[in-house]
């Protein structure tokens, strides 16, 4: 009897409450606790970071290798054996305190605002020239940048002979192999003195004193200067069968390096199909970006950059029909009221590609690129709109939650037409394959489409 | 909410997609509302449980075997969230003597089904173990064994504290029926008195008036 009776007390109350959930509305204010509870959406600040990340990554790599191009030396001189001197200024002073020059290549590289004391033999100290205008003497012709003349600025040499009475480097006389003897080999010793010694010649760069014998030898019997006065006057005899000064192969300065150009910047617009599984049934998207190219060979180059997609697409989703359906990669079991699904989905992408390329063909102003990369995602926002067979469609906005690193695979075909130097027309098929699921809804979502753009080339490799 | 849907937000949840967390803290607010409020003494206490419960949902959705129902998970971790806030409670819980449970001696139910309100006001007002003891038992269908492991506790303090419960609870229904009886015979006599007096009165004035 009395447990009877606490049966029906205790259906009693089993029966007034199993309904209670139906009788508790929803109050925001719990949820607003839930919030904290559950911290700052850690989800939005993890993809603007990651975001941020990538991005400063990617530029740091172009600021990389720009620098790097804009930075090696490109002046590959091939005059190294040549004696360069540079003289801004040489006041052929008597006195022995001249700076110290630079020694380039390990030969003889003056570059004396006081220029070192001629001693021609005489004791008189040099005060022929109070200044010399720049001039670059190559040690393999001793020839001079521009008026190509042959003052020997930097053997005391120096006056503003070349200047008043210029002495071509055809005519200048000096033997190369002489001169090699009595000065280059002791240019690089640094005598204090600086006295040159005709046994031992000590040219030092600081103080260079040419003996009369050398310059006799040298058959350099006048040298012009100013000041005739103060310096003999030194008549340099054509003697071309043993002393004439082989012009220098090359150029030495404001050489404009003429690269072929090694970095192309496009941009590239494309209409493109979007699709889940396959671009059958697929939407029309667009995309918009840049893209930077870097050559490595003559066949080999790489690119990146990045792009503007908008992707939309559209599948459908659920099966009344099976009993078992799989899922974002689980396998479910449907109930009765399981409803098939047609989803909308839109998509605002940020695609940055690094791809290597590969000329297949590049003849006149044709070219043919194989290419291949990843590509990373980076969904800015995601709109999924889900219609139901058995209830109401449902919407969702997604922003700045889902990011794909290196996560599709990208193919492409570019043919380029040099329309002018530097600028080309490109056009470029391509296709996009994912290797992980894309988005929200976790799609196999791919893209082909042809885009068009213009590319300029430029190798940014100009120096004086 | 169908079952794609669900599974929809369950993976938006496992990804910490606040969006799908809101709408399936909503769609199950309710059910698990129900539940917190049967452990506790009042709404602000189960809001506080529920909000455990979820943060506990939300945070081990991979351990959820989609193979199971859904509201059958939610529903036990928001009884184990009860159980623990419980036990961390029991210091404070309102222990009452065995005697003061009188067996009032009431076996007849009321007849007419009682306001959900009502029913839920009388299981707050049990104090925490008896309450605790009664859900596990009555509602959720727990044996005095698995109760006692679950509160560590005796069979026989399980099987005690129901029987306090369901005093109590006999009581609180008597005193309801008691308070409804007593309204209604208030009136009666009322009723009573004043016609005694409209009867009484003249029956006076007559006398006097002789």
């Amino acid at each position: 009897m009395k447990s009877e009776n606490e049966k029906k007390l205790d259906q009693f109350f089993k029966d007034g409450l199993t309904d209670l959930e139906n009788h508790i509305s929803f109050r925001e204010e719990d949820w607003a606790k839930m919030q904290k509870l559950l911290g700052p959406n850690r989800r939005d600040k993890g993809a603007v970071i990651w975001f941020y990340r990538i991005a400063t990554g990617i530029a740091a790599l172009l600021f990389l290798l720009l620098g790097w191009q804009f930075l090696k030396p490109v002046h590959q001189s091939r005059q190294k054996p040549n004696l360069e001197v540079r003289t801004k200024s040489h006041p052929v002073n008597a006195t022995p305190k001249s700076q110290h020059s630079n020694n380039q290549y390990g030969n003889l590289v003056t570059k004396g605002e006081k220029a070192g004391t001629v001693n021609t033999g005489s004791p008189r100290p040099v005060n022929a020239a109070p200044k010399s205008q720049l001039s670059d003497i190559h040690y393999a012709g001793l020839a001079t940048k521009g008026k190509k003349t042959g003052a020997v600025s930097n053997y005391g040499l120096n006056s503003p002979a070349h200047k008043t009475a210029p002495i071509s480097s055809n005519t200048l006389i000096a033997q190369k192999s002489q001169f090699q003897n009595n000065i280059l080999p002791t240019s690089r010793q640094n005598n204090a003195n600086g006295v040159a010694n005709e046994a031992e010649p000590t040219a030092n760069h600081k103080n260079v004193k040419l003996q009369p014998g050398f310059l006799a030898a040298s058959g350099v019997t006048g040298l012009q200067t100013d000041t005739p006065a103060a310096l003999p006057a030194l008549a340099i005899n054509k003697a071309p069968d043993t002393l004439k000064i082989n012009k220098p192969k090359e150029k030495h300065t404001s050489v404009a390096v003429n690269m072929p150009p090694r970095f192309t910047l496009a941009v590239l617009t494309a209409p493109d199909i979007n699709g889940v599984g396959s671009l059958s049934g697929g939407k029309l998207g667009t995309n918009a970006g840049l893209l930077f190219t870097v050559k490595l060979g003559s066949k080999w180059s790489i690119a990146s950059g990045v792009a503007y997609a908008v992707k939309p697409y559209g599948y459908a989703f659920g099966s009344s029909n099976s009993s078992t359906y799989t899922y974002k990669g689980y396998t479910y079991t449907s109930s009765a009221n399981a409803s098939n699904i047609d989803v909308y989905a839109n998509c605002k992408v940020v695609d940055i590609p690094l791809n290597i390329n590969y000329a297949l063909y590049n003849k006149g102003k044709n070219s043919f690129t194989l290419g291949t990369g990843l590509s990373s995602y980076f969904m800015l926002h995601e709109y999924y709109q889900f219609n139901y067979t058995n209830s109401p469609s449902r919407s969702i906005n997604i922003s700045n939650q889902n990011r794909h690193p290196f996560g599709v695979v990208n193919l492409d075909v570019s043919y380029s037409r040099q329309l002018s130097p530097g600028l080309s027309l490109i056009v470029q098929p391509y296709y996009k394959l994912p290797i992980t699921h894309i988005g929200y809804e976790k799609v196999n979502l791919q893209s082909g489409g042809v885009a068009v753009g213009f590319g300029w080339s430029f190798s940014a490799l100009r120096i004086k | 909410m169908g079952e794609a849907e669900l599974l929809q937000l369950v993976d938006g949840c496992r990804r910490q997609n606040r969006a799908d967390q809101k709408m399936l803290y909503k769609a199950f607010y309710g059910f698990a509302m129900g539940i917190c409020l049967r452990y506790t003494h009042n709404r602000y206490e189960a809001s506080e449980i529920m909000n455990q419960g979820f943060l506990k949902v939300f945070t081990n959705l991979d351990k959820y075997d989609t193979n199971r129902p859904f509201k059958a998970w939610i529903g036990r971790i928001m009884m184990n969230t009860a159980i623990d806030h419980y036990r961390s409670n029991l210091k404070v819980a309102f222990m009452e003597d065995i005697d003061a449970a009188a067996d009032i001696g009431h076996d007849d139910l009321p007849d007419r089904k009682m306001n959900y309100n009502d029913l839920l006001a009388m299981i707050q007002r049990l104090p925490n173990a008896y309450r605790t003891v009664f859900n596990l038992f009555v509602i959720d269908g727990y044996s005095h064994e698995e109760i006692a492991a679950m509160l560590n506790i005796s069979t026989g303090t399980s099987k005690s504290n129901l029987f306090k419960a369901r005093e109590k609870l006999k009581k609180m229904i008597a005193e309801a029926e008691l308070t409804d009886g007593r309204s209604g015979s208030g009136t009666h006599d009322h009723f009573v008195s004043i016609t005694a007096v409209f009867i009484g009165v003249p029956f006076l004035i007559n006398i006097i008036t002789r």
